[in-house]
């Protein structure tokens, strides 16, 4: 079933268009910032990092994560989690799928977990590409980062993350960002059941990242009492890895509202699928 | 050991579709399968028929488990239907047209299908599929770039993979040319000489004369009439003469013996009913009053579909089973 189902997704010309501009995501960014980059120490992301972008390939991953994580990365897994079940109902092969002898569960989690595997390649896709390119680019050198602890104005003390730690905070990085994207992924799958129109179900993915910005205490103190409940938030807390002091003590509450979202989204999805007369 | 057939102790086999008081209420208020009662035997290849919204769809889908009855059942094979049901595997279907995924070739698509049919431990044959489909070298090309009808033979080959011992066919010949008519009518006939059950909606009267063995008519979700084609259509004896003098003619003719009933049936058409009627006698009774006959055929299927509904205006209901 789970083989069937990564045949039909992963030959979609939409899958390898999603994929191929993630990692084109990277190439992109590694020509500006070698073109426009003025070798200077920029602040990069909202935590903020200050970093040279220019002094280490590992710079381009932490800005491509950045840049991507709040609407780019969102709508990769949304297209994958949205189109997953409306995809075949557009098509008019859902009836056939679920006309088999094969429980609608098992069609479901099938479904599911191909879109997820194909979440997952985006996020790294982007995060491996960026690596890549801007190693070669700029080498694998080092990251200096600006230490907060010891820092006075006028007279930062850099940091230097090697290269060994680099590469294990990236990966923390990509798991967290990851980690970020499974309640966009959980009501775009869910609004996937109940949907002929893939679009819709994509839209609803991409909501969930905008309704969070737009209810984000940071930009409206007011609404304090929403902002804890609000799915991304957060998502940006993983810049922290790479900052002296490491502040990760929101990630926690982050991550069980990220597990509370998937678990009531994909349990919705099993409810509705599971009893769904199948009019497409 | 192997039982005689005529043996009154051997258990009988369960009909192929056994449906039980089966309603479906939409979710738009719309009752579109009201107390559905209906058997079909095995081997029967069985017409289901009625006017556009009178419940064929919704119950072709809830045979395959696509859509749950408010009420009632539906049994295959002995077996209730709930999506998933293992007894799905025996089944082939074609409803509401084809659907597959375009950007795959339609080799592709039916290898697919092959291979979850596989899953569910029947044997499906993808080079028999993909010769039935007659598409030549077009099956390796993406099914987005096929034609109607190349769609529906794909559709057809799918319904037809792992030789199901129900087929149940949702208008399978719309948009096909008289040469692929034929060829689905073929597959249809052989798959009834291999002892698998037909189900076929379909609104074409001459399609289902030539190729059913019995009619299911269903109106406002209910059951207006059931039986063998031939009972349906002897259910009400009637003749159709064409002539030069409608009015003429139909005097003439209410003057003859046994008839019971003679009305105008087209501008140039008269339908005469009753017992025994012998064409010699009509012809000689309007070729006496000087009228000329240039047409004579018997009553069909469409005949006796079409008077069901003008006796009921409202939608004749009855429960009933196909077979004898």
């Amino acid at each position: 079933m789970i083989a069937v189902e990564w045949y039909k997704q992963f030959r979609r010309p939409k899958t390898y268009a999603a994929l191929s501009i993630v990692a084109a995501f990277s190439v992109i960014l590694t020509v500006a910032l070698a073109a426009t980059g003025s070798g200077q120490t920029e602040f990069v992301g909202d935590v903020p990092l200050l970093m040279t972008p220019r002094a280490s390939g590992f710079s381009v991953p932490i800005i491509a994560l950045s840049s991507t994580m709040k609407f780019f990365l969102p709508l990769a897994v949304s297209l994958f989690a949205g189109e997953s079940v409306a995809g075949d109902a557009s098509w008019g092969s859902l009836r056939y799928v679920v006309a088999r002898p094969v429980s609608r569960g098992r069609v479901l989690w099938s479904k599911a977990a191909v879109a997820a595997v194909l979440s997952a390649i985006a996020v790294l896709t982007l995060a491996g590409s960026a690596v890549v390119v801007g190693g070669v680019a700029f080498g694998w050198h080092p990251l200096g980062v600006v230490d907060g602890s010891t820092s006075t104005p006028g007279h930062p003390q850099v940091d230097v993350i090697h290269v060994g730690a680099m590469l294990g905070h990236l990966g923390l990085s990509v798991l967290y960002v990851g980690a970020g994207m499974l309640s966009i992924f959980a009501v775009a799958f869910f609004l996937s059941t109940t949907t002929r129109r893939p679009l819709v179900a994509v839209a609803g993915g991409v909501a969930v990242t905008i309704v969070s910005r737009v209810f984000n205490a940071d930009y409206l103190p007011g609404i304090q009492v929403v902002n804890g409940y609000m799915p991304n938030n957060d998502i940006d807390l993983w810049q922290h890895l790479f900052t002296r002091p490491a502040d990760l003590s929101g990630a926690p509450h982050f991550l069980l509202l990220q597990a509370v979202y998937f678990v009531v989204f994909m349990g919705l999805a099993h409810w509705w699928f599971t009893r769904k007369d199948v009019l497409d | 050991m192997e039982r005689d057939p005529q043996d009154p102790s051997r258990p009988r086999d369960p009909p192929v579709i056994q449906i039980e008081r089966l309603t479906k209420r939409l979710r738009n208020g719309i009752t579109a399968v009201d107390g559905l009662d209906l058997e079909v035997g095995q081997g029967q290849v069985v017409a289901l028929v009625g006017p556009n919204g009178s419940g064929k769809t919704i119950t072709l889908r809830i045979l395959l488990g696509l859509v749950r009855p408010t009420s009632g059942r539906a049994l295959l094979f002995g077996h209730e239907v709930r999506p998933g049901a293992a007894v799905l595997g025996r089944v082939g279907a074609l409803v509401d047209g084809p659907g597959f995924v375009p950007h795959l070739s339609g080799r592709r698509n039916l290898d697919l299908a092959c291979r979850q049919l596989r899953q569910t431990g029947r044997p499906a044959d993808l080079d028999g599929a993909v010769e039935m489909t007659g598409l030549g070298d077009a099956i390796d090309r993406n099914y987005a770039s096929y034609s109607h009808g190349m769609r529906y033979r794909l559709a057809m080959a799918q319904a037809l993979l792992g030789a199901p011992d129900l087929l149940l066919l949702d208008e399978p010949t719309t948009g096909m040319d008289p040469a692929q008519i034929l060829e689905v009518h073929d597959a249809i006939a052989a798959c009834a000489r291999a002892g698998a059950t037909v189900v076929l909606s379909s609104h074409q009267m001459s399609e289902i004369e030539l190729v059913c063995t019995h009619a299911a008519i269903l109106h406002s979700g209910r059951l207006a009439g059931a039986g063998s084609i031939a009972e349906l259509v002897g259910r009400l004896p009637r003749v159709f003469l064409e002539v030069d003098d409608r009015v003429g003619a139909i005097a003439a003719l209410r003057a003859v013996p046994g008839i019971s009933r003679v009305t105008a049936a087209g501008p140039v058409s008269v339908a005469v009913e009753g017992d025994a009627l012998e064409p010699v006698e009509l012809f000689d009774a309007v070729e006496k009053s000087g009228i000329r006959v240039s047409g004579f055929r018997t009553g069909n299927f469409e005949d006796s579909y079409l008077e069901l509904f003008a006796e009921e205006p409202g939608g004749p209901s009855v429960s009933g089973s196909t077979s004898p």
